[in-house]
């Protein structure tokens, strides 16, 4: 039999270490930057991910062109060592090539299973957006190619846009086009698939 | 018979091997795992730990996840806290940072309280991590978990050379930790290698009453200073490092599992 004593000792430290952690979680203390991250495919929303994710990293081991990294501290304690798309090192390749390793190495259903077609391509996933800052951008074309979903359109002057620029309702958020971008410190960003445009663009002119 | 294995170079290489493994791993993008899901292909171990967290904080049962934590639970408690000194880079961490003389003073002085932490105390903690889960909805002692930070920094090194500044949380559970309590043997994930160590049938030191001549050798040897010839000594601290069995000079403390079941069947 356990002695009251003993039960009295147990129980504080599991209340000790419940309200430590609750405490520090639900303060905020340990909340981070809000700076959106771009998730890999078949993650869904933010909370769900997150809540699934025992941070293994195995996804990350079995990414072929790299494309994830770890979430860091500063991305918020929450999302560390969750992965996210770092597309400046490269892009997610699924949309180009049958791949999704990410989703099958995943061991907590985190990354759920998406639709494909016959060739292995996700048909409905949609991971994130990229948006061309006509303020950087140099005209290179370097994104037109190598868009796997053709949703670079590049502008005539008539259309109000100089440079190149991204159409929202194609892209699949791979981020590509960042890998290749060849300004300093890139000019296309990435951000998740449901924030608003912070390029917006005028499409009424296409 | 004197026992052939268990010395501590063996013990260094299986952890360096799996170690390398996680880094070759990232670097050819086949996943091995890490000490969260290690495992080829189908064939994973899940960290019980990680599976109760997640399947608390979305307050469901992970069932892909299920068999594999089953078959990890299943190793540990057919083998007992093994990992604990095979497998876990948070145990050479601490052993090597006490022969470090201002932290092996610190941790020696916390060894004469009179308070001393058991596998009891870890299951403890481990029902406030388990608690922080159910109420915030994240698995948040995965995000923290030393072993797991070394894992992924590992990932890291392998995918893209670098590793994070996170790693220096790593240090935290030594040096600071260390200084109330013997950490190690608070830790939510070892302490179910401790609970696993009351009852594990493969469990390997166990003293042979007729042969042991009383001298000593393997309590001086254990690096949990366990007195084998106590019966109320504490075996949820045992990691089956083997130091007792290799050292003892009349071979009595059994050092595999056949001569476990050989002395059963007496």
């Amino acid at each position: 039999m356990m002695k009251r004593r003993d039960l009295l000792r147990y129980g504080a430290e599991l209340a000790g270490v419940t309200a430590v952690g609750v405490g520090a979680v639900e303060s905020g203390v340990l909340a981070g930057a809000e700076t959106p991250l771009v998730h890999p495919p078949g993650a869904s929303t933010e909370d769900e991910f997150l809540g699934n994710c025992i941070k293994c990293g195995r996804c990350i081991q079995a990414c072929p062109p790299n494309a994830l990294g770890f979430a860091e501290l500063r991305d918020g304690l929450l999302r560390s060592g969750s992965p996210k798309l770092t597309p400046a090192a490269g892009g997610c390749i699924a949309w180009g090539e049958h791949c999704l390793e990410c989703i099958d190495a995943c061991p907590t259903d985190s990354l759920h299973p998406v639709e494909t077609d016959d060739a292995g391509i996700p048909t409905d996933e949609v991971i994130g957006r990229a948006q061309i800052d006509d303020d950087r951008c140099i005209n290179c074309a370097n994104c037109y190619p190598i868009c796997p979903v053709e949703a670079v359109i590049q502008h005539d002057k008539e259309a109000g846009r100089e440079t190149f620029s991204i159409d929202v309702e194609e892209c699949v958020g791979c981020g590509r086009c960042i890998e290749i971008c060849p300004v300093d410190g890139t000019a296309i960003e990435l951000f998740p698939p449901d924030s608003s445009p912070a390029y917006p663009i005028d499409m009424e002119g296409l | 018979m004197k026992p052939r294995i268990g010395s501590q170079r063996l013990r260094n290489a299986v952890l360096v091997g799996i170690l390398g493994l996680i880094v070759v791993g990232a670097l050819l993008d086949f996943a091995t795992g890490t000490f969260a899901a290690f495992g080829l292909g189908m064939l994973r171990f899940i960290c019980p730990v990680g599976f109760l967290e997640i399947s608390l904080a979305t307050r469901s049962i992970v069932w892909e996840a299920l068999p594999y934590t089953l078959l990890a639970l299943g190793a540990v408690f057919l083998v007992g806290r093994f990992p604990c000194g095979w497998l876990c880079p948070m145990y050479k961490l601490k052993h090597w940072l006490a022969s470090v003389a201002p932290l092996g003073t610190l941790q020696a002085a916390s060894a004469r309280l009179p308070f001393r932490a058991t596998w009891r105390d870890g299951l403890a903690v481990l029902g406030g991590v388990l608690a922080v889960s159910a109420i915030t909805g994240y698995p948040v002692y995965c995000i923290i978990c030393p072993i797991g930070i070394i894992s992924r920094n590992l990932i890291s090194l392998g995918t893209h050379f670098t590793v994070h500044p996170d790693i220096l949380l790593v240090g935290f559970y030594p040096l600071v930790l260390g200084v109330f309590v013997d950490w190690q043997r608070v830790c939510p994930v070892g302490s179910i290698g401790g609970l696993a160590n009351q009852r594990a049938p493969l469990r390997v030191p166990t003293p042979d009453e007729d042969s042991c001549i009383g001298c000593r050798t393997c309590m001086e040897a254990c690096p949990e200073d366990i007195d084998l010839s106590d019966p109320d000594a504490d075996m949820g601290a045992c990691t089956q490092c083997l130091k007792c069995c290799v050292d003892c000079p009349e071979g009595a403390v059994g050092a595999t599992p056949l001569d476990r079941l050989d002395w059963q069947a007496d």
